[in-house]
Formats: C-alpha cells, sequence, structure tokens
C-alpha cells in the first residue's frame, strides 16, 4: 500500500494541503494538526489557556510518546502526583515512611488516648478521696435543732436519685431525731479509694459517729465502716450516688 | 531541554517530601518516647493499687483467721505476708497466742468485705481494710461476730507488698 501510494501524497500535498496524514511534509501536517487542536480546544473549553503553546510544540513532542505526558504533567497541579506515581524508586521509599508515620500516628494516638484515660482516673482517685470525706461527714451529721437545713445542706452533694431515696429515709427518722433532740456528728478517720474509674470512683470510709441526746446517758460512738459511690456530675463536680454501711 | 528541568525538579520536590516525612516520623518517635514513659508511670501506679490491695486483703484475711487446730500454717500465712516492726510483733506474741488458742480452743473465721488504698507510692502505701471475724472457744461455743477495722502500712521489698504495721482504728 506505501509502496504503491508513495508518489500520489506528494502530489496532493503539492495541490491541496488540507487533506489528511501520513506521508505528507512535516509543515502541512504541523498545519493541519494545529486545526485539529485548536478546533478540539475551542469545543471543549476557552477555559484552558494553556492549549495555544502547547500546540506551538508540536515537532519535538511528535518524536517521543513518552513526552507529551511528561510536559503536559508538568502545566497542571495534578502533574506532580503523576510525576511521582510514575518513579517507583522514589515512591517506594515514600510510601516506606508514610507507612511508619501512620503505623506511629496510630500507636501514639493509641497511647496517648490511655494515658488520658489513666490521667483521668488518677485525677479522679484523689479529688473523689477528698469530696467523699467532706460529703460523708455533712451527710451522717445532723442536730435536731436545724435539722431540716442539714438536710437540705446534705442533699446538695448527692445526685437526684440519691437525693430522693435519703428523703424517704430522712422521713421515717427525722420525728425520732426531733423527740430525742439528738446531735449526731460524724468524723471521718479514715479515707481511701476501693476502685477508680474517669467518672465513677468508690471510697471506704472509716467514720466515727458521736450521739448525744436524750436517749443516750452519755455520748455515743459509733464506729462505721461506710462505702461511698461517687460520680461526675454535670458541672464536673462529684456527687454522693451511694451510701453502704458494711 | 524541558525534560531534565521536570526531572531535577521531580527529584527534588520527592525528597523534600520524604524529609518532612522524616522529620514527622522522628517527631512521632520522640513523642512516643514521651508519651511512653509517661504511660508507663502511670500503668506502674495503677498497678501498684491492685497490688498493694491484693496484698492488704491477703494478710487480713490471714491476721482475722486463726484455729487451734492449725495454729502453725496459719500463723505462717501472717508471718509470710509481714516485714518490719509488725512481723517482730507478731512473733512476739506468737507463743502466748498459740497457748492461749490451744488452751481455749479458740476458731476465728475471718472475711475481708472491702479494703480501699489510702495513699501509695513506688515503694510505701496505706490500705484500710474492713474485715468481719466470727469467733467461738470453749466458752462460747456459739460463733460471736466481730467487725474490725483495719489500718496497714505495706512495704514492696522485690515483687512483693507486706504489711510492715498493723493497728485497728478506733
Amino acid at each position: 500500500m506505501s509502496a504503491t501510494n508513495t508518489p500520489r501524497p506528494r502530489r496532493l500535498a503539492g495541490h491541496r494541503p488540507s487533506t489528511l496524514t501520513s506521508g505528507g511534509r512535516p509543515r502541512k501536517v504541523a498545519d493541519s494538526r494545529r486545526v485539529g487542536v485548536r478546533s478540539a480546544v475551542g469545543d471543549e473549553g476557552r477555559a484552558d489557556r494553556s492549549a495555544p503553546t502547547a500546540v506551538e510544540l508540536p515537532a519535538s513532542t511528535r518524536q517521543d510518546p513518552k513526552a507529551p505526558a511528561a510536559s503536559g504533567g508538568g502545566s497542571g497541579p495534578g502533574g506532580a502526583v503523576l510525576r511521582l506515581l510514575a518513579r517507583p524508586r522514589v515512591s517506594r521509599l515514600t510510601v516506606l515512611l508514610i507507612g511508619v508515620a501512620v503505623l506511629l500516628a496510630v500507636g501514639v494516638g493509641l497511647l496517648g488516648w490511655d494515658l488520658t484515660r489513666k490521667d483521668a482516673r488518677a485525677d479522679a482517685r484523689s479529688a473523689a478521696q477528698v469530696v467523699a470525706a467532706e460529703s460523708m461527714e455533712t451527710i451522717l451529721s445532723y442536730d435536731h435543732a436545724h435539722y431540716d437545713k442539714g438536710v437540705a445542706a446534705a442533699k446538695t452533694l448527692m445526685t437526684g436519685e440519691f437525693a430522693r431515696k435519703y428523703s424517704d429515709t430522712v422521713a421515717t427518722v427525722r420525728p425520732r431525731v426531733l423527740e430525742t433532740e439528738s446531735v449526731v456528728k460524724a468524723e471521718v478517720v479514715a479515707s481511701s479509694v476501693v476502685s477508680a474509674e474517669p467518672d465513677e470512683v468508690k471510697a471506704l470510709l472509716f467514720v466515727n459517729q458521736t450521739t448525744t441526746g436524750k436517749q443516750v446517758q452519755e455520748p455515743r460512738v459509733d464506729l462505721n465502716r461506710v462505702v461511698v459511690t461517687l460520680v461526675r456530675g454535670d458541672d464536673g463536680a462529684w456527687l454522693v450516688s451511694d451510701v453502704d454501711a458494711l | 531541554m524541558s525534560q531534565p528541568a521536570t526531572d531535577s525538579q521531580g527529584l527534588r520536590r520527592v525528597s523534600t517530601l520524604d524529609l518532612l516525612l522524616g522529620a514527622l516520623v522522628l517527631a512521632l518517635v520522640v513523642g512516643g518516647v514521651v508519651i511512653g514513659q509517661r504511660w508507663n508511670e502511670a500503668r506502674a501506679s495503677e498497678q501498684t493499687y491492685a497490688a498493694v490491695l491484693a496484698a492488704a486483703k491477703r494478710e487480713a484475711l490471714a491476721f482475722t483467721t486463726l484455729d487451734h487446730r492449725t495454729v502453725k500454717a496459719d500463723t505462717g500465712r501472717v508471718l509470710a505476708g509481714a516485714t518490719g516492726a509488725f512481723k517482730r510483733q507478731f512473733e512476739g506474741s506468737l507463743d502466748q497466742l498459740t497457748e492461749l488458742a490451744t488452751q481455749n480452743e479458740s476458731v476465728s473465721k475471718g472475711k475481708v468485705l472491702s479494703a480501699g488504698v489510702v495513699s501509695a507510692d513506688q515503694d510505701s502505701a496505706r490500705v484500710i481494710v474492713v474485715a468481719d471475724s466470727t469467733v467461738s472457744n470453749v466458752n462460747t461455743p456459739t460463733p460471736q461476730p466481730r467487725h474490725y477495722r483495719i489500718q496497714m502500712d505495706l512495704v514492696r521489698q522485690g515483687d512483693d507488698w507486706l504489711a510492715s504495721e498493723l493497728e485497728f482504728v478506733s
């Protein structure tokens, strides 16, 4: 085919430069390509400003099939990524570094997360140990002379649910406290932590309750052992949610 | 002309990225070491709380348990978890204790109800323990309940926590 056709294109080229393709002189071909590219750009969008300059380089780019990709890739921001992907040696090191960084980040992240949990438990432990002792001295003390005031103060140290249980107990105890004119003073002689979570702590206290009143000849001392459960309230304060006398 | 320019530019950019990644890795390693040390300390103190509580409960149970038929084994358990002043005191009272227990045929069965850590550091700790026991002997065959409030000081010896002081809290 090419053997028989060879003379013809020359003639055709000489007469009419507008025809297609292959056998023609570089110039003519370049002309036809240029037209083709222009129209393509025109069709696809005028926004691509780089298109006309790209057309100026057809001769050099045409020789090497890889070249268009390289120069074309260099013109946009996506080109850097393309170049990276096209280089396996560099890519391997980069991929390795990314992999190591990701693994380390995950490891350090988990470690950090667990550390914050541990720190939160430690903070809860020390804070709740103090609050437990203070709260129980208030809750386990009472004075018939201002009993209701004491009850109200005690309730502020409790969760709503426990305050309701406490109210039930108070209702049954109150008449006798007033009748006997009792005064009970609670003193925490030792406080400790049984278990601690960031939002819940169990504290063990030794509480001495000294009772005076008509029902006792001399002040009576009860040596109590109390496990107090505290939970963190909405404002972060530790509230008594349960009291268990052992 | 454009070919080598892209090449060198490409290489430079890759190595900049790798340098940044290397710096990130280094920063993560340094951060990991710092956080790791703090994490290790936090873990150690949590393990201390657990170990101290376990040792104190074991010792309190041993201390509130004594059967006149197994005095040697029972007191041996107490001594195994004791050290320092508490151990000396207990050893000092051992003969008298054995004699009393044998004479009265006393049996004390202990039970630990709860224990909490008052304070603890790496080598020493204070714990309070709630324990009950039922005590019977020739004079009172019906077991009588006893309630205890125990405060115990412990010290670390190697991997063990041993009671160095023990007292009833009144």
